[in-house]
């Protein structure tokens, strides 16, 4: 389980401070897949960082099953937007790279990469090397590499945001299906609300200025979902739903205040 | 007609740069065989001769050799420490601002001055030399390395932390290899920078090698030598480029693959 207790983050940007998340109270159970919906500037991504261990809160505590968080750890895997796959190992020696730090030799390593990479879908493109592949490719390698660390929670930052629509679809769907065959916690940041849909049991919706929740909503469709799921009729009152409460929310004057860069 | 030959010219950019050269020597040649030059200025091919005759006399080896101990020996040193430092300095604001007053006074000057500062306390020895060439190979070195690691993504550095891997691992399989690009590039401008000091540092005080050879044959009015000298000098300087061009690229040959990542 996890849970953010009044957390908070302030960054310090030359005279100014930016409120990039205030005060969020939230429990996840093991095993939700929760999405977080929210414009850019409405600090899910620092919030998501914050829960990688990454960034530290300004004020209150995130803790897992009553550990608090104080550092990034194997239990909690990091998937960014673009994949930052390391380009000099092929493939499948990026899989192998979280076994390798964590001793396994390297022969077996290059075992469980390349059942790992079987998983993802990418068996044949074990030997390419990152630049060799296509985004979605690269999306599923780094998904195969974080999964090597074999964590208890999956942090996903607009993985898919990069990817042509036809190729996001068809990476949801494997996500579901990885997800249901195991029992992972997953929290997906997306700015997308259809995908914030289909792929959550939850929609945690984040507003700007300041950064903060201002919905947790839980969608109600069956599960096991499939690509099926996409044609219920509750989903258009989800989407109408959903896009009221973005619509309405007040637009960030600076926005972009949950950026590193 | 030209279309034809464009097309074969663009297949072999080489014939160019080799054509331009040979036009160059051609000019060269002919200038002084026609007495256009004083005779102190020789042709390339009497330079040519001069420099296998020198090869055969046996002592443009033990000349190379002093001289390739010293640079090499000096850009080890210098850019090795300089790619450490500069790495270190790229990802720790603490480094970066131990090292950034110190560098900035010290990286104007041009270090041969310092040559009679170090000589005070070493003496005009190989030491001094190594010493001096250590110093000006670690500036590009330091400085492209730096800027090499300030470019790294940082989440590429998450990555690592994420794994739970320590800061050896993180620096030397993920900082080292994600800065390799800028940093080769800071290493070639480091080789070429030890041999410049290289020959300035053997012309001064009683030494031996390349530089030393030059200074004597001018002393002496032998320009031949001289000459061949020069054209030894310059032989080393292709040579260890060419190496190090030929290693960093079989350690960049992913760069080639497929291009730069997003973002």
């Amino acid at each position: 389980m996890i849970e953010l207790k009044g957390v908070a983050k302030t960054f310090q940007r030359g005279d100014h401070v930016v409120r990039a998340v205030t005060s969020v109270d939230l429990t996840i159970e093991g095993g939700e897949f929760v999405t977080v919906l929210g414009p850019s500037g409405c600090g899910k991504t620092t919030l998501l960082h914050m829960l990688g261990g990454f960034e530290t809160p300004t004020k209150g505590t995130v803790t897992i099953d009553g550990q608090v968080v104080t550092g990034p750890g194997r239990d909690r895997g990091m998937v960014f937007q673009d994949a930052t796959l390391f380009p000099w190992r092929t493939v499948s020696a990026n899989v192998a790279w979280p076994l390798e730090v964590n001793g396994v030799p390297k022969r077996a390593a290059r075992l469980q990469s390349a059942a790992l990479l079987e998983k993802v879908g990418l068996e044949k493109f074990g030997n390419a090397f990152p630049g060799e592949l296509s985004g979605g490719m690269r999306q599923r390698a780094a998904l195969a590499r974080t999964l090597a660390m074999e964590p208890s929670v999956l942090l996903m930052d607009e993985p898919f945001g990069a990817l042509d629509a036809q190729t996001r679809e068809i990476m949801q769907e494997e996500l579901m299906r990885l997800w249901q065959e195991s029992d992972l916690t997953v929290i997906f940041i997306t700015h997308d609300i259809s995908e914030a849909i289909f792929l959550g049991d939850r929609v945690i919706v984040m507003g700007v200025s300041p950064g903060r929740v201002i919905e947790d909503f839980k969608v109600e469709l069956d599960r096991p979902r499939t690509a099926e799921a996409r044609n219920d009729p509750r989903i258009l009152e989800y989407r109408s739903h959903l896009w009221g409460l973005l619509a309405h929310a007040p637009s960030s004057p600076s926005g972009n205040g949950s950026q590193i860069t | 007609m030209f279309g034809n030959l464009n097309s074969v010219l663009r297949e072999r950019p080489w014939i160019i740069s080799i054509g331009f050269a040979g036009v160059v020597l051609a000019l060269w040649q002919y200038a002084t065989i026609q007495s256009w030059f004083p005779d102190y200025i020789l042709g390339p091919i009497n330079i040519v001769a001069e420099f296998v005759a020198m090869f055969h006399r046996g002592e443009l080896g033990d000349q190379v050799g002093a001289s390739l101990r010293r640079a090499l020996t000096g850009f080890a040193i210098g850019s090795g420490i300089g790619v450490v430092l500069g790495l270190l300095a790229g990802v720790s604001r603490v480094f970066r601002d131990l090292f950034d007053l110190t560098q900035a006074f010290i990286h104007p000057i041009p270090k041969i001055a310092l040559f009679p500062a170090i000589a005070v306390l070493l003496g005009f020895t190989d030491q001094t030399r190594i010493f001096i060439i250590a110093l000006s190979a670690f500036f590009p070195a330091y400085l492209n390395a730096l800027n090499g690691a300030l470019g790294v993504d940082p989440r590429m550095i998450w990555v690592g932390q994420n794994a739970g891997a320590a800061r050896v691992r993180i620096f030397f399989q993920i900082l080292l290899p994600a800065s390799l690009p800028r940093t080769v590039v800071g290493l070639r401008i480091s080789l070429m920078v030890s041999f410049i000091m290289m020959v300035a540092t053997e012309v001064v005080g009683h030494s031996n090698g390349l530089g030393a050879g030059l200074m004597r044959a001018y002393e002496e009015g032998v320009y031949g030598e001289m000459y061949g000298g020069i054209l030894a000098v310059a032989i080393c300087g292709v040579l260890s480029n060419a190496a190090l061009a030929m290693i960093s690229r079989r350690l960049l040959a992913w760069q080639a693959i497929g291009g730069v990542q997003r973002g």
